[in-house]
């Protein structure tokens, strides 16, 4: 506190107050420090050249009154307190003046300071009334004889009120409309501050500093976020934008600034070419500049670009918005690929292939929930009954669903070849999963929908067996370009039990898949053995002794048997050492094996060695029997046995 | 003042100088290239050059460049299409002095025909 007297005489610490105080503070810092000095001396002249003690002792009290005040103003900054006992000390001295008469009857002139002191030191009401006080306390010694020390004429009295008051008005005038100016000027500032700092752009002036461009002193609160840069003061406009967008083409937006200055250029031309127009980094910010013109002050011409105003609007919500937009119309397309695909299949097998994908997927749903020990053995059941689905969507035509469910199996695929699945590797599973739900769902929406105006009347019947098979053929004899026929003049649909007819089904559209990719050669080589262009698919039934039997053949080229103990090798399913010595029948049942084919390649029609799998696990679940025969060129045929008193699905 | 149109498109060049016929300007050359426009800029002293950026065998901001190298005061306006803006500026900053953006119309040919001639 008392570090303050040491200050700046004339400021004393003013920094810190407001700018009517400071005014007053450095007033009061002078007139207190002169008024003690003027005192001191006058106190030294009356005692020492004229020998008025009472004059000497009076001046030197005002004198110390005058230094203490300094003291406590300076340790205390009470500006106003210290104002007033300043006002009331110079009214006791100017009327003890008056009253005394001073040196020459000189007392009453002082008189006159009084009106600056109080309207500038105090100001406002209290300066009237202290003014008042004053006139009237002049008044009374000046006209009544008997108040005074000093001999006054009535004319003097008379003439020195009338100043006086004349005096104090058109100070207290001249302060008066300076104070309201103040105020007003005050007010605009206030104004102006507000309307700067609730603004939601960014906003600042970019100043040109040689070949730099930098930021200004002022900015609206929300440039700081918008540009995650506190100190924007004077910083490198460019290094900010880098800080934002670190990839940002300097050269160019150096350049596009500098073209602001140029003020022959037109300024919405400018605009038009904006390369800050949006800035994507945490946020989407636009720039927007505006050339700010030196004036002339006198002609109000204005004299080419002073500055640029930058004006920065958030546009991540906007960004935000457009994208869902895009995701949006990316799902009506895929949903009307959808609509479009449902159109072209078949209405009756749809609604079948509908409910049994959902079937499907509701178990493997739960299989994921209730995911707990062999990850292995689920990761091959997910993947046989997502072969499934992808399959039967492929042979509807529904190629969209396909290739989702191809999706998944691709990710499935991969788990496969880890050496352990972990838990948390089946989430990628769950998530693929998730979005084949939905568009299982959309598809059974879209069907209901499209049921209900087009008066597609539901079957509760199932589509006979035999034309889901001609189906399957059809959609593979167009998306793999051979030529199949299928032969089913021995096949009895109702030799096969109800129960079964779903396993028979998917047993059937496997086998005619693998036929397609795997054994029926291509036209050119089937010429050159020797064989029709046309292949062919007969499938039959028959019904002895309990157990209904399901027959199947295809006059392509057969298996393999070294490549199939080949792949087996290569799979690990079977040591090199012990492929010599297995015969035949065991070398054919390797293909049943999960994860299992001779085709690399996975694609829609054929897969990663699953099918044959699929048909295992179908006849298994029914206490089935499986028998394969085959010659190699000569085709391949599958006889399963099913046992009629035992059957479940 | 003349006027020398540069674009390699034949439907620009008809169409900047039927818009054209209605300010005091004579259309004194047309060049289909950056190497044409130089040539004909040199022979031909235009004081006004509609340019377009894009173009065969000199591309229009070499074009520039070479013109103003030939004449500071020459009065050159980049016709362009807004997907060139890095070009486009650096065009400006070269000493381009108006940019008109490609596909234009009758009101924005004319609008950049004033500003380059005022």
């Amino acid at each position: 506190m008392l570090g303050r007297l040491t200050l700046n005489f004339f400021t004393s610490g003013a920094k810190s107050t407001a700018t009517e105080d400071r005014r007053r503070l450095i007033l009061l810092n002078a007139i207190l420090g002169a008024g003690f000095l003027a005192l001191s001396a006058a106190s030294a002249s009356a005692y020492f050249s004229r020998r008025n003690i009472p004059l000497a002792i009076t001046d030197a009290v005002f004198a110390a009154f005058a230094v203490a005040l300094l003291v406590f103003l300076r340790t205390h900054l009470r500006i106003r307190m210290v104002g007033v006992i300043s006002c009331v000390l110079i009214f006791v001295l100017f009327n003890y003046l008056i009253v005394t008469g001073g040196d020459h009857n000189t007392g009453p002139l002082w008189a006159y300071l009084f009106p600056l002191f109080s309207f500038f030191l105090v100001g406002g009401k209290t300066a009237i009334w202290l003014n008042g006080a004053m006139f009237l306390a002049a008044a009374i010694p000046l006209l009544v004889p008997t108040f005074a020390l000093a001999k006054y004429e009535l004319a003097f009295a008379g003439r020195f009120l009338g100043s006086f008051a004349v005096l104090s008005s058109i100070t207290y005038a001249f302060e008066y409309s300076r104070v309201d100016a103040q105020n007003k000027m005050n007010a605009a500032q206030k104004e102006t501050n507000d309307i700067f700092n609730s603004l939601r752009e960014g906003l600042f002036l970019v100043l040109k500093e040689g070949e730099r461009y930098v930021v200004g002193t002022r900015f609206s609160p929300v440039t700081t976020g918008f540009l995650e840069e506190l100190n924007l003061a004077g910083r490198d406009f460019i290094d900010i934008l880098a800080h934002v967008k670190p990839d940002i083409d300097r050269h160019t937006t150096l350049q596009y600034l500098e073209l602001y200055f140029s003020a022959d250029l037109d300024e919405t031309m400018l605009t038009e070419l904006n390369p800050l127009k949006l800035v994507e980094g945490r946020l989407g910010l636009a720039f927007e500049f505006h050339r700010v013109h030196k004036q002339d002050f006198k002609t109000g011409a204005t004299l080419g670009v002073e500055s640029l105003m930058c004006a920065i609007t958030d546009k991540t919500d906007e960004l935000r918005l457009q994208r869902e937009l895009a995701a949006q119309e990316h799902k009506q397309s895929q949903q009307m690929r959808l609509l479009l695909e449902i159109l072209h299949a078949n209405p009756a097998l749809l609604g079948e292939f509908v409910a049994s994908a959902m079937e499907y997927e509701n178990e493997i749903a739960q299989a994921l929930q209730n995911e707990t020990g062999d990850r292995v053995a689920l990761v091959n059941e997910i993947y046989r009954k997502v072969h499934s689905i992808k399959g039967d969507a492929r042979a509807l035509g529904l190629e969209y669903i396909g290739e989702i469910a191809h999706g998944i199996e691709d990710k499935l695929a991969a788990l496969r070849k880890l050496p352990t699945i972990e838990g948390k590797d089946m989430y990628a599973v769950t998530i693929a999963f998730g979005g084949l739900h939905s568009h299982l769902g959309e598809l059974k929406e879209l069907l209901a929908r499209i049921k209900s105006h087009a008066a597609i009347s539901e079957t509760t019947t199932q589509t006979p067996l035999t034309d889901q098979i001609y189906a399957v053929a059809r959609q593979l004899n167009k998306s793999t370009e051979k030529n199949v026929a299928i032969d089913t003049t021995h096949f009895d649909e109702a030799a096969i039990p109800i129960e079964l007819a779903r396993r028979a089904r998917e047993i059937l559209t496997q086998l005619i898949r693998n036929s397609f990719a795997h054994g029926i050669e291509a036209a050119n080589e089937r010429a050159a053995q020797g064989k029709s262009a046309k292949g062919k698919i007969t499938i039959a039934t028959k019904v002895a002794a309990g157990v209904a039997t399901l027959s199947y053949a295809d006059d392509g080229r057969g298996l393999d048997a070294d490549a199939i103990k080949r792949k087996a090798i290569a799979a690990g399913v079977l040591a090199e050492s012990d492929a010599a010595l297995l015969p035949q029948p065991k070398i054919f049942a390797l293909i049943f094996r999960p994860g299992f084919s001779t085709t690399e390649r996975a694609d829609g029609d054929s897969g990663r060695g699953m099918g044959m799998d699929i048909v295992h696990n179908h006849v298994r679940a029914v206490g089935g029997r499986i028998r394969l025969a085959t010659k190699i060129h000569n085709g391949v045929s599958f006889s399963f046995d099913f046992p009629l008193e035992k059957t479940t699905t | 003042m003349k006027l020398l149109i540069v674009d390699d498109s034949a439907i620009i060049r008809k169409a900047i100088e039927s818009f054209a016929k209605d300010f005091p300007v004579e259309i004194v050359g047309q060049a289909t290239n950056g190497k044409e426009a130089v040539d004909l800029f040199t022979k031909l002293k235009p004081d006004i050059v509609t340019l377009d950026i894009t173009m065969p065998e000199m591309d229009g901001l070499e074009a520039l460049k070479q013109m103003l190298k030939i004449n500071a005061a020459a009065r050159i306006m980049i016709v362009s299409a807004i997907s060139n803006n890095q070009v486009v500026i650096e065009a400006l900053a070269a000493g381009a002095k108006h940019f008109l953006t490609k596909p234009f119309n009758e009101t924005t040919l004319k609008a950049g025909l004033q500003k380059i001639m005022a």
